[in-house]
């Protein structure tokens, strides 16, 4: 430790020492005030120099003294130039970028006008980014624009099933990737079975997803990183806007709380399925509960020029019943509060204190005479960053965070009086994490992104359980409330860089080790919200994660096509899965059901995008297997994983036809799930048992859709703007398998494999509209 | 947990669409299948023995005529389980010895087989408890006959003993006919329950005037409770991966061996 931060201050410190001035200040959109976040500066006179900005807009870069022209861009925007002088002293420059004027009728039309080649100059392979405006003509099932599909569709990461916002990156598992929403992070990211993700796109910035070379100041999962940021507020006018679909509704409204200095945004979203299924002439569907609500709140206020205040929240909720006999409800919350400080023109600070919810409960009968479940995980997490502009070759990153969690396995509560009341065992932890990164550019040509990030997971108070090899219990120990059971830790570096080749094509590689101290525990293929997450104990090792990957860009023609290939390898250690029959719920030993293995992905990814012109979109392909070994799983031999897709086919396109229509078309292509079918049956009790050899030995039937969208931009009125999007989910009604059982036909007495699909063609309509 | 897969298939219904496929299921060689029971109410072995055919034939299961059968008590007293027919090997007036472990060996091509069941004491049960309803519980898809039809849930009542670490096992049949199979067997444990009056709702159906159902209930060993529900798990759909319940036989074989006194209980519904 001591010697790598050695050499990062001698090579941050080799630049010389002439006279040097600092040009600082912030990035934002001026249609509505909000911080851009990864938007560029760089110097015309210098290659290969710049700066980027960071979450809040904040950019700094230091030069030796002179006069320099500096060129702001940020995707969609009007890039500026700007003179500066810093022949006698620091500066300070806060630009408002714009919407280029030739598309400001058609605004929810994103044009790519500049940024051209920063996917070949940029150090970031590992960073994919999208804006919530770029993808809003992409068909989306029930018409309900969500970010977390469209993220789907690029190479990488995949569909956790049908209609699913659950994810796999490069072969890791759903419960691998951390979701943060301003920080907090989202332990149940979907709503309704899996459709729809928590994430309102009203409400929704920018979205980042790292898949490798994860930088230092992430950490705490195994496969991936989802940074979603939620809208700051309009901080210039008050606004409206919403939308009307089949399923749900949405509005949003922005306004400054005082012009320039303060704004906040709230936005809101209900399904109404329910609404319909009373429509029914079934009496179980007429007495079926069916809807989910969401809430994100945000407000910032600047106290001075370098003094901020953010606070963010976000309530969610999804409520099913049926009947009184049963309801079943479950949901996060999350809350923000940050306090941003620009300490000098070099040195920016942010200090976050975040709370993190997710319960469910569920109740069978009613209060006189039945009972209840409910289970919850709970954060507070205390952060402080810093981001130091050390000169223009040399950003440095570090920060400490401290997470306390608090685990309540299961509650169960009955007025039957069959029952006890039982609650299992409480459990906490505090997760505990220091990093430091410097992103660094070497001549012309080269830049480096290296960190060191360290990881210790304290798991304190309560009960522990030792089990024997077979899972049975060998002996119990009770712990104070704050005295150690176990401390895991580990140190966790983080690598990425890229050499320029030339303005059309570049070679970048990153490598990260990252760490995994809580485990979602989960045993049937549709992932449901009483899958429960356990902390890494006595018993359950963290588990890590080490992968490698490089790739290659190149631009074509005027940067009107980029075309990537990445490969990558993925070593996997300490994996979790259960014994035969393991009983996940209410289950005081849980940890006796499971266990523990290795696994490793690997894969490569090719895309082609078209960025310019009437017509743009993407092609990916990607060629990947993810395989697992347990010695108490298939006789110790290695097996597929699930989401082991060893081909995965996405073609996007989107056409303008003209100003008032825009169509699109999604194409999805995968291998089948692996899966474990019998491979014999036998008699007992006088019924049928299938007999099973291997474990995911067989496939699901090859996956394929096409989906469909039209978008009509209405008439603009003064402040008004609105459209209709018309959206065909599985266009040519492909079938494809959700579950495959086996079943004994009645009449011939053979046995056949049946498979459901949940969705034949799905259309549906949206009315979206925009006041401001 | 029934319920809400119950809740995901009624979703699931409002789009959902099934249709038959076509899969190659490799052939796995055949396998040794010993289904053995010792029912000490009616002091009878019954010990089937068949082999693993092939997933989708429909020829019926290859029978073992050839196998040896022993039954020893705690004490090693040893007992031959003689050949009766298709498969199937009786003894009967093997006089029971409550809180003892009994042993099984099949010895079949040169391999023997073995497998102990402790045979606990026999739990009563109280009553069957039935209730009108007009929806059914868990097994709504037997509900919505027409209103003037009065629908009946049933509930099995017992006292589970004040000492934890019971296990049951409870199979009914309705109308002398309908049995309630693997996927409907009731298998509990008191870990919720322990030393309580337990009212367990008999899930899977709802039942109408006229009919009957009787109710035969098992204190049963562990081993089988695990089992069973082990196999329980393979006969619901979403399970993400399905595999054989732990061998209970030494040496492979598939199957179990089961002994256990048993209360039974008996009511046609009004």
């Amino acid at each position: 430790m001591r010697s790598f931060l050695l050499i990062a201050f001698l090579i941050v410190g080799s630049t010389s020492f002439s006279q040097q001035y600092t040009v600082s200040g912030s990035v934002k959109d001026s249609t509505n005030g909000e911080d851009i976040f990864g938007a560029t500066v760089k110097v015309k006179e210098l290659e290969n120099t710049g700066a980027v900005t960071n979450a809040y807009g904040f950019y700094s870069l230091t030069l030796a003294a002179g006069t320099y022209t500096l060129i702001y861009r940020s995707s969609g925007m009007r890039t500026q130039e700007i003179k500066v002088d810093l022949t006698s002293g620091d500066q300070t420059l806060n630009i408002e970028l714009g919407v280029p004027t030739d598309v400001l009728q058609v605004e929810e039309v994103k044009v790519t006008a500049v940024k051209e080649n920063e996917n070949i100059t940029g150090s970031g392979m590992n960073v994919t980014q999208f804006d919530p405006k770029d993808i809003e003509t992409i068909p989306v099932i029930f018409g309900e624009k969500d970010i977390v599909k469209t993220i789907q569709l690029t190479p990488s990461v995949k569909s956790a099933g049908e209609g699913n916002a659950g994810f796999y990156v490069r072969g890791g598992g759903t419960d691998q990737n951390l979701v943060l929403l301003d920080e907090a992070t989202v332990y149940n990211g979907s709503h309704l079975l899996g459709f729809f993700s928590v994430f309102n796109s009203d409400a929704i910035k920018d979205v980042s997803l790292y898949k490798s070379g994860i930088p230092a100041e992430y950490g705490g999962r195994a496969s991936s990183v989802m940074d979603v940021k939620m809208k700051d507020g309009n901080l210039k006018k008050f606004g409206i806007s919403g939308g009307i679909g089949l399923i749900s509704s949405r509005l949003a409204v922005e306004a400054p709380i005082a012009k320039e200095k303060g704004s906040f945004i709230i936005s809101g979203r209900r399904s109404y399925l329910d609404l319909f299924l009373k429509l029914s002439s079934d009496e179980n569907i007429k007495n079926t509960r069916l809807y989910f609500y969401d809430l994100n709140v945000k407000a910032n206020y600047k106290l001075s020029d370098k003094d901020r205040i953010f606070v963010s929240g976000y309530f969610g909720r999804d409520d099913f019943g049926f009947g009184d006999q049963f309801s079943f409800d479950y949901g996060n919350a999350t809350g923000t509060i940050r306090y941003n400080r620009i300490i000098t023109d070099k040195l920016f600070s942010n200090t976050s204190v975040v709370y993190s919810n997710f319960n469910y409960q569920f109740t069978v009968g009613d209060s006189e005479d039945g009972f209840g479940v409910s289970s919850a995980i709970q954060d507070w997490n205390l952060k402080q960053d810093f981001s130091w502009y050390v000169n223009k070759n040399n950003t440095i990153k570090f920060g400490v965070n401290g997470t306390h969690h608090t685990f309540i396995p299961g509650v169960l509560t009955a007025s039957n009086e069959s029952f006890n009341e039982i609650r299992l065992d409480e459990r906490y932890a505090l997760e505990l994490a220091g990093y430091v990164q410097n992103d660094m550019k070497i001549g012309k040509r080269f830049n480096l992104m290296y960190g060191l990030r360290y990881s210790g997971f304290d798991l304190v108070g309560g009960k522990s359980f030792e089990f024997d090899e077979k899972g049975n219990i060998v002996s119990d120990s009770l712990y104070d409330r704050w005295e150690t059971i176990h401390y895991h830790h580990g140190l966790e570096p983080r690598l990425s860089m890229s050499y320029v080749i030339s303005e059309k094509n570049s070679v970048k590689l990153g490598y990260n080790r990252s760490y995994q101290y809580l485990h979602q525990l989960s045993n049937s293929t549709t992932s449901s919200p009483t899958d429960i997450w356990v902390p890494s104990s006595n018993n359950i090792k963290p588990q890590i994660a080490d992968q490698i990957a490089v790739g290659y860009y190149h631009n074509l023609k005027d940067n009107m096509y980029r075309i990537s290939t990445e490969v990558y390898y993925k070593n996997l250690l300490n994996q979790i899965d259960y014994r035969n029959g393991a009983d996940l719920v209410l289950n005081n030993e849980v940890e006796g059901e499971l266990v523990y293995g290795s696994g490793r992905a690997y894969g490569a990814e090719f895309l082609i995008e078209k960025k310019k012109g009437n017509l743009t979109g993407w092609i990916g392909y990607t060629l990947s297997r993810s395989l697992r070994q347990f010695d108490d799983i298939n006789d110790g031999n290695e097996f597929p994983a699930r989401q082991d897709r060893i081909h995965d086919l996405s073609v996007v396109a989107m056409y303008r036809i003209n100003q008032h229509l825009a169509v699109a078309g999604t194409f999805v292509y995968y291998t089948g799930d692996a899966a474990t079918f019998p491979s014999g049956k036998y008699t007992l009790n006088g019924e049928t048992v299938p007999y099973y050899t291997e474990r995911n030995g067989y496939r699901f039937p090859d996956y394929h859709r096409l989906d469909l969208g039209l978008t009509w931009y209405m008439k603009d009125k003064k402040r008004f703007t609105h459209n209709l999007n018309f959206s065909v989910y599985n266009a040519y009604a492909r079938e494809n398998a959700y579950t495959i059982t086996f079943q004994e036909n009645q009449e011939t007495g053979e046995t056949e494999a049946i498979q459901t699909a949940l969705f034949k063609i799905v259309p549906s309509i949206t009315y979206n509209f925009k006041l401001k | 947990m029934k319920q809400f897969a119950l809740f995901i298939g009624m979703t699931a219904l409002i789009a959902a669409c099934q249709k038959k496929i076509d899969i190659d299921l490799n052939e796995a060689g055949p396998k040794l299948v010993i289904e053995a029971n010792y029912n000490a109410e009616d002091s009878m072995v019954f010990v089937r023995i068949t082999e693993t055919a092939s997933y989708f034939g429909s020829s019926s299961e290859p029978i073992v005529e050839t196998a040896g059968v022993t039954i020893t008590d705690q004490s090693g007293n040893a007992t031959v389980v003689p050949y009766s027919s298709n498969g199937n090997y009786i003894l009967h007036d093997y006089i029971p010895q409550f809180n003892t472990t009994y042993t099984l060996y099949v010895e079949h091509n040169g391999v023997t087989y073995s497998a102990s069941c402790e045979l606990n004491a026999i739990v009563p049960q109280s009553d069957i408890f039935i209730e009108q309803s007009t929806q059914a519980i868990g097994g709504g898809v037997q509900g919505g006959e027409s209103s003037d039809d009065t629908t009946y849930i049933a509930f099995l009542v017992f006292q589970d003993p004040a000492a934890p670490g019971d296990f049951y096992q409870g199979e009914y049949t309705v109308n002398g006919a309908v049995k309630s199979g693997i996927e409907n067997m009731i298998l509990l444990n008191d870990d919720l329950t322990n030393g309580n009056m337990v009212t367990f709702p008999v899930f899977g159906r709802t039942f109408k005037q006229g009919d009957s159902l009787e109710i035969d209930f098992r204190a049963v060993d562990k081993t089988i409770y695990d089992y069973f529900t082990e196999l329980q798990t393979l006969t619901e759909t979403n399970s993400a991966a399905p595999a054989n319940p732990d061998y209970f036989w030494s040496n492979g074989a598939l199957g179990y061996f089961n002994a256990y006194g048993s209360s039974k209980k008996f009511v046609i519904f009004p």
